[in-house]
């Protein structure tokens, strides 16, 4: 039997990088927030000059800890909240300056999954009702066509027929994840935000949904932009991750090449904070602990944002703030002195030296 | 003697219909300086079990309705209120997952360090302020000092948890229990936290029962583990045990469920099916039997007890499982079948 070289390696995963669904450009979000002893508003600009390209088909992992700006990205793209600068073009469609009409019939082709999903369903609405309300806004199906429709989905996503008319309280955790999967789902979306949809979960509950989601996504071929901070799950489900830092991008990569050579200090540290659930593991590893917390966002430091935190700081990052730059691998970074690719140092590779 | 003793403790709460068992038959030891995980999903009964360790369950709402918790040798449960109070903070302390619900918002961080060194070890004002800055300087506060003003509020949650571990740590406890104290805090900051614990306890020789739902984490702290499901210790063992040779299928199962970062990605995760049975609804037989692959009309009958079902050099690892069990009637569950196997392919 030939069989391929066991060296193969399997990370570098050479699909030609399909045409980007999602071009997102310099975008950035601004909340106002209240100063105390000050009738003027302050603006917290929460995201800043990011740049995203989603590909048609892939899921893109979004990574990044509280305030990171990561959901607020979602909710821009998808235009929940307006940008205050930059350009989100999805499928060639520059969003940011669609009337309000022609962002409605977009959204029929762009849905969002929540975090929590009790907190998103209308506790006065049955199952089905709820599956089925999209519709009203997306489709001219008749009232049949959407129940149709909707016990369809219910299906697709493993809830039972049976809990058509049921309501939402009666629901776990994880069927309630599944409802909300649904309603994303209904109208037959090309584009899928998802935004710490397990979060919430216990463990046994949450593998579930990841496997669903994981299978959804290939059945239906759905984009998908995946937010969490659990960076395990991420590495399982995604294709590739952007990890954002106070507010930016500091590196996109594929998910392997971002797991074996992480290039920017942050994504390091991060790995390396994961705990490993192997005590044998855990004992030998070398850990990146990071001093200190996160700056505000309201005063960012001066050039990179990760400076105050970071082990390399130098005077440079003080004075001018990296831009995401991309390797010759398409690997992308913003750092003055990014690792050299290579598993080396790597965080959780290094310590696996038993073998 | 062990520090900590936890026998067959049971707690009951107060539901709309009836009352619910949280904690039924719950019995364990922690030692002197040792780190004992209680792990378990949402409902499983760990929080409950700490908090009637402490004395924390407060009737009407719920009972402490059996068993014994000796500390030291002496039974918590049967402490008055004022001499409960005596082991709480100096026998033993507790940190929670919020640490905004148990710090007083009105009063400083300083104030309310000094406070409890005043109160439960006499100290004068001043002395107590001098010890204050060491806590905070050991549980590695920048400007401590200046900090002692600082309100509540205006401390990043990372630095809230420093100064509980701080508080915890005021009246040199010999058991700390830490109930999810990281579930809040981000990864990078949840790293800091169980690297000041694991490290404080170390040199205080501080024992710690660890509660969380976080394998990774009871995987760096703990030195052996109780793995709880629907109110009952379903697995005990080493923790290098019980992430190797794990033998209940509960436990394979929440292993098979956590994607891990070290490891090849690989298919799809292995997820339990269904959920925890409600506590109103509890399984005649094993309560994991509903859920369980491996399950026979024997698990469906009778509940297993918890049995040692390997011989450790140091305290064995026991299951309550028939499958597992060494009983005449049980143990059909072979090595083949138990995931410490599909994990050595993984790799």
């Amino acid at each position: 039997m030939s069989e391929a070289p066991a060296t193969a390696s399997d990370t570098t995963d050479t699909a030609a990088p399909g045409p980007s669904l999602l071009r997102v450009r310099d975008l950035a979000v601004d909340f106002k927030v209240p100063v105390r002893g000050s009738l003027r508003a302050a603006r917290l600009r929460a995201v800043s000059g990011v740049d995203l390209d989603i590909r048609r088909g892939e899921i893109l992992g979004v990574v990044g800890e509280s305030g990171c700006g990561k959901s607020t990205t979602g909710r821009a793209i998808l235009q929940l909240l307006k940008p205050s600068q930059g350009t989100v073009a999805f499928d060639g469609t520059e969003l940011t300056t669609l009337s309000r009409g022609r962002m409605r019939a977009m959204r029929r082709r762009m849905q969002m999954i929540f975090q929590d999903p009790f907190a998103s369903l209308n506790p006065r609405m049955s199952i089905g009702e709820l599956i089925e309300e999209p519709l009203l806004v997306h489709s001219d199906l008749s009232a049949a066509g959407r129940r149709a429709k909707a016990l369809e989905t219910m299906q697709l996503v493993g809830l039972s027929s049976r809990w058509h008319d049921r309501y939402p309280h009666e629901f776990s955790g994880g069927q309630r994840q599944r409802v909300g999967i649904a309603r994303a789902l209904v109208s037959n979306p090309e584009f899928v935000v998802a935004d710490e949809p397990v979060s919430a979960l216990d463990v046994s509950v949450q593998a579930q949904i990841v496997n669903l989601l994981e299978q959804l996504q290939e059945e239906l071929g759905l984009t998908m932009m995946f937010i969490a901070h659990d960076l395990a799950v991420v590495r399982h489900l995604c294709d590739r991750i952007a990890v954002m830092y106070l507010g930016t991008v500091v590196e996109v990569g594929e998910c392997e090449d971002m797991y074996t050579s992480p290039r920017h200090p942050y994504t390091q540290a991060l790995l390396s904070a994961v705990p490993i659930p192997d005590p044998l593991v855990e004992v030998e590893r070398k850990r990146r602990i990071l001093t200190g917390d996160v700056p505000s966002p309201l005063n960012p430091p001066t050039g990179c944002r990760f400076r105050t935190r970071c082990w390399k700081a130098q005077d440079v990052c003080a004075t001018q703030e990296p831009k995401l730059t991309t390797t010759g691998d398409g690997h992308q970074v913003a750092c003055h002195f990014p690792e050299n690719p290579g598993p080396q140092d790597h965080p959780l590779v290094a310590v696996a030296g038993d073998r | 003697m062990a520090l900590l003793e936890v026998r067959d403790l049971r707690t009951e709460f107060r539901a709309a219909r009836g009352s619910v068992t949280a904690v039924d038959g719950v019995s364990f030891t922690v030692d002197a300086g040792e780190t004992v995980a209680l792990v378990g999903e949402s409902g499983c009964g760990k929080s409950a079990t700490a908090q009637s360790i402490m004395g924390l369950i407060v009737p009407p709402a719920g009972e402490v309705t059996g068993g014994q918790v000796l500390f030291e040798g002496r039974d918590l449960l049967r402490l008055r209120p004022r001499e409960m109070r005596a082991v709480r903070g100096k026998g033993i302390a507790m940190i929670f997952q919020d640490p905004m619900t148990s710090l007083n918002p009105v009063l400083t961080v300083g104030r309310q360090l000094t406070e409890s060194l005043e109160l439960h070890l006499g100290l004068s004002r001043r002395a107590a302020r001098a010890r204050a800055v060491d806590l905070l300087e050991m549980v590695r506060i920048p400007a401590a000092e200046t900090r002692l003003g600082s309100y509540p509020h205006q401390l990043s949650g990372g630095m809230r948890q420093r100064v509980m571990i701080a508080m915890a740590l005021s009246c040199d406890p010999r058991l700390i229990l830490a109930d999810e104290i990281t579930t809040a805090l981000d990864v990078t900051i949840q790293a800091q936290i169980l690297e000041l614990l694991r490290d404080l306890a170390r040199q205080t020789r501080t024992a710690v029962l660890l509660i969380t739902h976080d394998l990774g984490v009871v995987a760096g702290m703990a030195e052996r583990v109780n793995v709880m499901y629907a109110g009952q210790i379903v697995e005990r063992a080493e923790t290098v045990d019980l992430f190797h040779r794990p033998q209940m299928p509960y436990t394979w199962g929440l292993l098979g469920s956590v994607p891990r970062l070290d490891l090849a990605r690989g298919g799809r995760l292995r997820p339990i099916a269904g959920r925890p049975p409600e506590l109103s609804q509890i399984p005649a037989g094993c309560r994991f039997a509903p859920r369980c692959a491996h399950a026979r009309e024997l698990c469906h009958e009778s509940p297993p007890d918890l049995t040692t079902v390997r011989e450790s050099p140091a305290r064995g690892q026991l299951t309550r499982c028939w499958g597992t069990g060494p009983t005449e009637q049980g143990g059909w569950l072979t090595t083949q079948d138990r995931y410490a196997d599909q994990m050595t392919e993984a790799r």
